[in-house]
């Protein structure tokens, strides 16, 4: 069975319960570590998490250093960090540079260093809140929390994000002009022996990323095309104005409409099944005639980004991005758009899952 | 349909004979050398070639693949591709319609950059990148033999003489037990530059710290061909995207490509911006010889240098673009079924260049435009007649006579460039039938191309169109022009489909034209674009407001925004955010740099914006002029104050 068919997923009163009746008893030990970033997110799930009063807590905020961040994003970012810093007392600030010098991409590598050098002994429970971190930070912290919990089987990882799909499509990065593999997810992509191996891409189509998409599609240089679009989604029109917008290059990648990988943007389990079921049937069609290989490129919404992170880490799927060297907000990410917290948590490793520990 | 334009990257297209059916040999003359000792000298030392992307760079290394070269030399008897085996034998890519080279293409991606970022001493951090490039260059090397059906049991290296225990480091003579050893290379440096936490130094292994150097080892491969024979093939390794590469990374790959020791031939493909900010320069300068000519092809004793897209005089290189550009649409169209059955394979006979003419209200307006200007520069009825009668001169001579709205346009230019040359109290005079510019007044082409910018902005006259037009606003960049030209095809397409003729007037082009431009400069995505956008349409606009000055004072128009080469210096050498902005400007043909250029007895340095910024802001496509300014207006236009704090 895949590993997180049956993960525990929460959002609404389960959530509050779970806050309530297991994160704040008295027992626990949590470890926050959450982006101090300018999204105006960046609070919603530390304010929750210090609203309950047992257990001990302490927080580790990231801020991620971009060259080319305008002043006035790093403002926001400044009050953001100083917020979680006074709602969670006992708390250190870490910067990571996204890149070295000449745009290298060093920021999952940065904060794979940095998770390697905390110390997780008495910590019963890792919060890894994504809402204000980017792809290229959160997915490389991912696999080094699930690599400590394997060793330490006391520790239970959750990921929570405050999801508002608007506020992620309103923030839009300015694209590095490079594309790299996810530091830590390269999955042999590159490698002589998946040299002659049917390539797929599954990019998840955002709006305005026409040129970041091209730039991954030359670098992946695929076989097929599978987009990822959001459906069911907040915006019901957004699919149709997707393949609009990417109709010429849709084209040119020669995508038949039967290709559309459909995904419910509020639930990255959805998608995570979809990816593994595609990833085996293709494995075993392709065996005979040297293997497949499946690259996966997230972007958009978090959800959906999760359901790839999960995908990726159980089939060893190269996940390949263009970081971002900056970014701006249109209207619908900004601070007075965004709405109401609306949290959503996945418990991806712990004691949620002792039964299935034995039997691995 | 499928509209093959669309595929603008040839990495698209990933079937070699598609690949090779839309490939035009002229790229190949022009860029690679002129002589045999130039052909040679991309062979026997390290060889650099520099362009913006889309200007062909990796096209041509696609092309010297050895699978590809195995293709096309199975099809030499087709017209297409006679024409460019014959460029590549020129080239020396090919001899006796035999390949003479095994070459591979290697992109420089995060791979390698990578090994930059490990917690390792300088000296191990290279020594671990320079055994990947070997392993993979080995392991591309037997996989384009292998895409050629070459059976690897009867391939061997030939090694250089005395190699004996080197040889054995690589895993000895025989293909396969080549590709063994580079295979187990790879696989234990890839797990260090992947792994999320780099492991210790001491704990790295054998295969990845062991002596593996066969660049230092090959002189050749011996390859069966066609049957029985065997080629000696001389190995090339193209490495791609060079840019990448840290700097200090790229300029010590550099040196250790240099040595002349070397057998292999190696070229480093990069854009311009992996250049240090001299070296940039240099390559971007003026030669010194007459008009604006750049250097582009150079032979030293350890380089070789070529940089594609600004070569010998811009006007030749304009010229040359136009016929590459006209072949390279004539093979895309000759895959669409559709224009190819109807013998529609010519793009120039399909766009009208005829001309297109003002409605008959719009030039009574602009007749009594011109009048009243004429009464209220006090210009008398005898001097305004002998300006028309230059305008009519001209445009007799030169084929346009039956263009009565740009008539009175360059009437009107003339009229205003009067007023200026005579002195204001002599218009005011008794003799004012006398009266004298200063400097004689010329009814010319720049007054032909003043009067149609002109034109096109008051009453939105169709200014861009023609198969010249579409070449010249992709400013010689191949990439531009197939991105104008998709829309176009796609239009006539449309047209053929419902049995219209199969050509677009001067508006539909236009307007095209236009909305492709402005499609193109939105969907900029690249670091420091949104800065790169606000520069080119601030120097647009200034362009525009010094363009449609009633006088014309630059003729066409501007086209660039130039500023003293000092300061320009300036900028160059500092880290400024100024200057990041300009590189990826540059970068991506938002600008093209031409540094030093004479001017009013000042050195400037020009920002001569891309073709996209000129089609969308209805600018000249003529080049020269320019508005002058400041390192400050460009900082205020790019707002960089901002994003530096």
């Amino acid at each position: 069975m895949n590993r997180w068919n049956r993960c525990v997923k929460l959002e609404g009163s389960a959530l509050e319960d779970f806050f309530d009746n297991y994160l704040g008893s008295s027992e626990r030990s949590l470890l926050l570590i959450a982006g101090g970033g300018f999204d105006p997110r960046s609070t919603s799930i530390a304010r929750r998490v210090a609203a309950m009063g047992a257990p001990r807590k302490r927080a580790l905020i990231i801020r991620e250093e971009r060259p080319g961040a305008p002043s006035k994003l790093r403002e926001q970012a400044d009050v953001h960090t100083a917020e979680l810093s006074k709602l969670i007392a006992d708390s250190s600030v870490a910067d990571v540079p996204i890149f070295a010098e000449g745009n290298a991409v060093v920021g999952g590598r940065e904060v794979a260093k940095l998770l390697g050098q905390q110390d997780f002994s008495g910590v019963t429970d890792i919060l890894l809140d994504i809402s204000a971190l980017s792809t290229g930070v959160f997915f490389p912290a991912v696999r080094m929390l699930l690599g400590e919990a394997e060793r330490n089987r006391k520790l239970n990882v959750h990921v929570v994000v405050d999801e508002q799909p608007a506020t992620d499509y309103g923030i839009v990065g300015v694209a590095s002009d490079r594309a790299t593999p996810v530091h830590g997810f390269k999955g042999r992509i590159g490698l002589d022996e998946t040299g002659s191996h049917a390539r797929l891409w599954l990019p998840q189509l955002v709006l305005h990323r026409r040129q970041t998409l091209e730039r991954i599609h030359t670098a992946v240089s695929p076989d097929d095309v599978c987009p990822i679009l959001p459906f069911p989604c907040a915006n019901p029109r957004l699919p149709d104005q997707l393949v609009e917008e990417y109709r010429e290059m849709l084209e040119a990648w020669k995508v038949d409409v039967r290709n559309f990988v459909y995904a419910a943007e509020n639930d990255p389990l959805d998608l995570y099944a979809t990816i593994v079921r595609l990833v085996d049937t293709r494995e075993r069609v392709f065996a005979a005639v040297g293997g497949s290989l499946v690259t996966l490129s997230p972007a958009g919404g978090k959800l959906l980004s999760v359901g790839s992170l999960l995908a990726a880490l159980e089939r060893d799927l190269p996940v390949v991005f263009v970081e971002s060297v900056g970014y701006e907000i249109t209207g619908t990410g900004s601070e007075s758009a965004a709405g109401p917290p609306k949290l959503v948590h996945l418990w991806l490793e712990g004691e949620a899952y002792d039964g299935r520990r034995k039997t691995r | 349909m499928e509209n093959p334009f669309l595929k603008r990257a040839t990495e698209h297209l990933r079937d070699d004979d598609a690949f090779l059916a839309i490939i035009s040999p002229e790229p190949l003359r022009h860029y690679l050398g002129k002589t045999d000792a130039d052909r040679q000298a991309l062979f026997d030392r390290l060889a650099r070639l520099l362009g913006q992307p889309g200007s062909g760079k990796t096209t041509i290394a696609r092309l010297l693949e050895y699978a590809t070269l195995a293709a096309l030399l199975r099809k030499r008897n087709v017209p297409d591709f006679r024409e460019l085996a014959k460029a590549l034998a020129d080239c020396q890519v090919i001899s006796d319609d035999r390949p003479r080279i095994l070459g591979c293409r290697l992109p420089m991606e995060a791979d390698y950059r990578e090994f930059w970022e490990l917690p390792y001493p300088t000296e191990h951090k290279h020594q671990l990148f320079l055994a990947m490039i070997q392993c993979r260059a080995m392991l591309y090397w037997l996989r384009q033999l292998q895409n050629a059906q070459v059976d690897l049991s009867h391939v061997n290296i030939v090694p250089k003489k005395d190699s004996d225990a080197s040889v054995q480091a690589i895993g000895g003579v025989r293909a396969l037990d080549l590709r063994e050893k580079a295979r187990r290379v790879e696989a234990a440096l890839y797990k260090i530059a992947g792994a999320v936490l780099p492991p210790k130094l001491t704990d790295l292994s054998d295969d990845a710290v062991g002596a593996y150097r066969p660049f230092d080892v090959i002189e050749n491969f011996s390859v069966p061909y066609e049957g029985s024979e065997m080629l000696t093939l001389q190995p090339l390794v193209m490495l791609d995207d060079a840019h990448q590469l840290h700097p200090e990374q790229y300029q010590l790959l550099k040196k250790w490509l240099m040595r002349r020791e070397l057998k292999i031939g190696r070229w480093l493909l990069s854009r311009l911006d992996a250049l240090d900010s001299r070296e940039m320069l240099d390559a971007v300068s003026p030669d010194g010889t007459e008009g604006t000519h750049f250097r582009r092809f150079t032979v030293t004793r350890d380089v070789t240098e070529v940089i594609f897209q600004t070569g010998s005089s811009r006007q030749q290189e304009r010229k040359f673009f136009r016929s590459m550009a006209r072949d390279m649409a004539r093979r895309y169209l000759d895959r669409m079924p559709l224009f190819r059955d109807v013998g529609l394979t010519d793009l120039g006979t399909m766009l009208t260049t005829e001309t297109p003419h003002l409605s008959s209200s719009d030039v009574k307006e602009l007749s009594e435009t011109v009048e009243v200007n004429r009464e209220r520069l006090r210009i008398p009825q005898k001097k305004a007649a002998e300006l028309r009668d230059l305008v009519t001169d001209y445009l007799r001579n030169s084929g346009h006579e039956r263009e009565s709205d740009i008539a009175l346009a360059m009437e009107s230019i003339l009229l205003h460039r009067f007023a200026n040359r005579v002195p204001q109290e002599a218009l005011f005079a008794e003799l004012e039938d006398d009266l004298e510019p200063s400097k004689p007044l010329a009814a010319d082409a720049t007054v032909y191309e003043g009067a149609r910018v002109h034109l096109h902005h008051q009453y939105n006259r169709p200014f861009v169109y023609g198969m010249d037009a579409v070449c010249d606003a992709a400013a010689e960049n191949p990439e531009q022009f197939l991105w104008f030209a998709a829309e176009l095809v796609e239009h006539l397409a449309n047209r053929i489909q419902r049995r219209r003729r199969a050509e677009l007037s001067a508006r539909q082009q236009q307007d095209i034209l236009h909305s492709r431009a402005a499609k193109a400069i939105s969907d900029w995505d690249f670091p420091d674009s949104p800065a790169v956008r606000r520069v080119v349409q601030g120097i647009a606009d200034r362009c525009k407001k010094r363009s449609l000055e009633p006088n014309a004072p630059l003729g066409s128009g501007a086209c660039a925004f130039g500023f003293p080469q000092s300061e320009f210096e300036r900028i160059a050498k500092s880290n400024s955010p100024l200057a990041q902005v300009l590189k990826f400007a540059v970068a991506y043909n938002a600008i093209t740099l031409i540094p030093n250029y004479p001017c009013k007895k000042r050195i400037w340095c020009l920002l001569e914006l891309g073709g996209f910024v000129l089609v969308k802001n209805g600018l000249t496509l003529k080049r020269g002029g320019f508005v002058e300014g400041t390192t400050n207006e460009l900082m205020t236009m790019a707002n960089v104050a901002r994003a530096s704090a």
